[in-house]
């Protein structure tokens, strides 16, 4: 027995998940109350040793079906899991207090996500990263750490407006591009994504969501 | 042995690293593992015999990949790391 953890909510709005959710290999989603949060997971026979790409889009897609109910989630990183609910619950309580918070400030935000491929004339030039095409996960997860350290600022909250309330800017592994994370109000996505379509220097973005807090999901200090 | 990487003019080196598709993906990767609440990292499984304990515990997965360095270094008989040397 493993319990999935896909993440959390506030109490209050455990009402307004409805319907089946088909998780991690269609096991169903479930909600377990841990006050004053509410744990969105899924029972599975047993933990397996490894997860697959589709466990992560499993995991991912959980999470944003839940938003798109109106509700405000903090994702759980993927890869906790729990012998049983006793023990998450126990987990849960060390650190119910700093989520809840989050979750009450940020209720009614979402997280969009704009990825700017490598190349765009809005980043600044970097040095090429000497990652070999055939390098496993594990050294392109240290070349992107590397790359974080060095890189060079670059925000487009001043260009997007009021409608982004924080920021953050992660380059992607592999120099595949710069992930810009922003917080937005739900009722102010039109208005973020009228923003980003405006500027012609973001003709090549892609913009992803509205998603879960991933970012956003512990204490930013801003 | 260490392929090298795909000469620019060869069919399909840019496109791979300019694929939108490709970069959506690794932004889900990287959200999906790097990101989020982590409320207990000693029941972690593994991704792609990664142990996602080691990718929390960053100064260690690096400790781990110098000695594998260090490692070969020695298998080549190459003169150890001095003190006061830099990386």
């Amino acid at each position: 027995m493993a319990i999935h953890l896909y993440g959390l909510i506030l109490g209050r709005n455990a009402p307004r998940v409805r319907g089946r959710i088909a998780g991690i290999g269609g096991a169903e989603v479930t909600v377990l109350a841990a006050e004053p949060l509410v744990a969105l997971v899924s029972a599975h026979a047993a933990s397996p040793s490894r997860a697959s790409l589709d466990d992560v889009r499993a995991h991912d897609d959980v999470l944003r079906l839940v938003v798109d109910m109106g509700i405000t989630v903090a994702a759980s990183r993927f890869g906790q899991r729990f012998p049983d609910e006793a023990v998450l619950r126990r987990h849960l309580a060390d650190s119910a207090d700093r989520i809840a918070a989050v979750l009450t400030s940020f209720d009614g935000a979402v997280e969009m996500r704009l990825l700017l491929p490598a190349g765009s004339d809005l980043l600044p030039p970097r040095a090429a990263e000497q990652v070999p095409e055939d390098a496993g996960p594990g050294r392109a997860y240290l070349e992107t750490l590397r790359s974080r350290v060095a890189a060079p600022p670059v925000s487009l909250r001043a260009a997007l407006g009021p409608a982004v309330l924080s920021e953050r800017v992660e380059y992607l592994a592999k120099s595949r591009g710069v992930a810009f994370a922003h917080l937005v109000q739900r009722e102010n996505v039109p208005g973020y994504l009228e923003a980003v379509g405006s500027l012609p220097a973001l003709s090549d973005a892609r913009v992803v969501g509205p998603l879960p807090l991933y970012s956003f999901a512990e204490p930013t200090g801003d | 042995m260490t392929k090298p990487p795909a000469p620019r003019d060869e069919p399909g080196a840019l496109d791979e690293i300019y694929d939108p598709e490709q970069l959506v993906l690794s932004d889900l990767i990287n959200r999906v593992l790097d990101k989020g609440v982590v409320i207990s990292a000693h029941v972690m499984i593994s991704l792609a015999d990664i142990d996602l304990v080691q990718l929390d515990l960053r100064l260690l997965i690096s400790s781990v990949n110098t000695l594998n360095e260090r490692g070969k270094a020695a298998e080549r008989g190459d003169p150890p790391v001095r003190p006061d040397s830099r990386p």
